[in-house]
């Protein structure tokens, strides 16, 4: 009997220990650092199958070879804020909130910085996204290349 | 005949029937003489007769025996309940060693595991859910030195929406501050 009642009372205490943590939802952001130019045949690295068809539409067909810089993977709760570095520069990712929707995709609210290599701040962005979509800032290179970073939290 | 049968004085009979009268009176002597001699030859033969009638009648007017009727037999309930009333002590032991055995085995065994019975229901076929979405939304852009465009990339296949936020930056006045 005195087992049983052990029993109960370390599942009830678990339970409390455990409900704050079951309720907050972390999400885990993928970001890819991208450099994108043109060359006389397009060539799309393999690591980025999955942005293939979007490189080939407007306006990232302007250019047909996309090269994968590196990337990294965040994993953060609301209101928590990551950062990575980037061959061009440095990332700032802030998950602002995230908004639970029944029949549709949680929405998720995004705060994206990107600094160039000198530090200087060229996006500050706060986005609302849903999960599994993408967010790519863009912007030119010497040399008409282009660098992106793509980003897709879940 | 009357004087014949010594019923009349043979005194009043003439000559005659005097001769007659004794002439009837031998032939009778004759007739009984013969008939005793008949009965006496015939008198352990009867006598036998005597004997099986008397034992006849004898059988015949004794008491019948008495019939009895044979003992009604027992149905099977009675039977077993005169079996239990006759081991009462041992059916009591035994129901009491049963009893406190389950007992036992409920308050020490394991716990009774639920049987799972597993049933195949056909069920028709359910379309898969479909997440909606909406495209990005850019709520605020603040970009140094440059300006901005947005472009939404729809969802091809199930590879989601993408939000392009191309970055152009101000080209360089040669003219200002002149």
């Amino acid at each position: 009997m005195n087992k049983s009642m052990l029993v109960v009372a370390g599942a009830l205490v678990l339970g409390v220990l455990g409900a704050p943590t079951a309720a907050r939802a972390n999400v885990t952001c993928s970001i890819v650092e991208i450099e994108a130019s043109s060359g006389s045949a397009p060539a799309i690295d393999p690591d980025l199958k999955a942005l293939e068809k979007k490189f080939k539409r407007p306006p990232l067909s302007s250019w047909n070879t996309f090269k994968k810089l590196g990337g990294t993977s965040l994993t953060l709760a609301p209101q928590q804020a990551g950062a990575a570095n980037l061959v061009h520069g440095k990332f700032g990712l802030l998950l602002r909130d995230i908004n639970e929707r029944p029949g549709k995709k949680p929405r998720l609210g995004l705060g994206i910085t990107i600094d160039d290599t000198a530090g200087k701040r060229v996006v500050d962005i706060k986005v609302g996204v849903d999960a599994g979509d993408y967010v790519i800032p863009a912007r030119p290179l010497p040399g008409d290349k282009g660098h992106l970073v793509a980003v897709t939290c879940k | 005949m009357l004087a014949a049968d010594g019923e009349a004085p043979a005194t009043d009979l003439g000559p005659e029937a005097r001769q007659t009268a004794a002439s009837v009176r031998e032939l009778g002597e004759l007739v009984r003489g013969s008939l005793e001699l008949s009965a006496d030859d015939a008198e352990p033969r009867l006598a036998g007769l005597w004997d099986l009638i008397e034992r006849r009648l004898d059988v015949a007017e004794a008491p019948a025996a008495p019939v009895v009727a044979p003992a009604a037999r027992p149905s099977v309930g009675a039977r077993i309940w005169s079996w239990l009333a006759g081991h009462r002590s041992h059916v009591a032991t035994g129901l009491l060693s049963a009893g406190a055995v389950a007992g036992l085995s409920m308050a020490l065994g394991p716990a009774p595991t639920e049987k799972v019975v597993v049933k195949t229901v056909a069920v028709p076929a359910v379309q898969p859910t479909v997440m909606t979405g909406s495209p990005p939304s850019v709520e605020s852009m603040e970009l140094i030195g440059g300006s901005g465009t947005v472009f939404t990339i729809g969802d091809d296949d199930g590879d989601g929406d993408a939000a392009v936020i191309w970055v152009e930056p101000d080209e360089v006045d040669l003219t200002e501050g002149i």
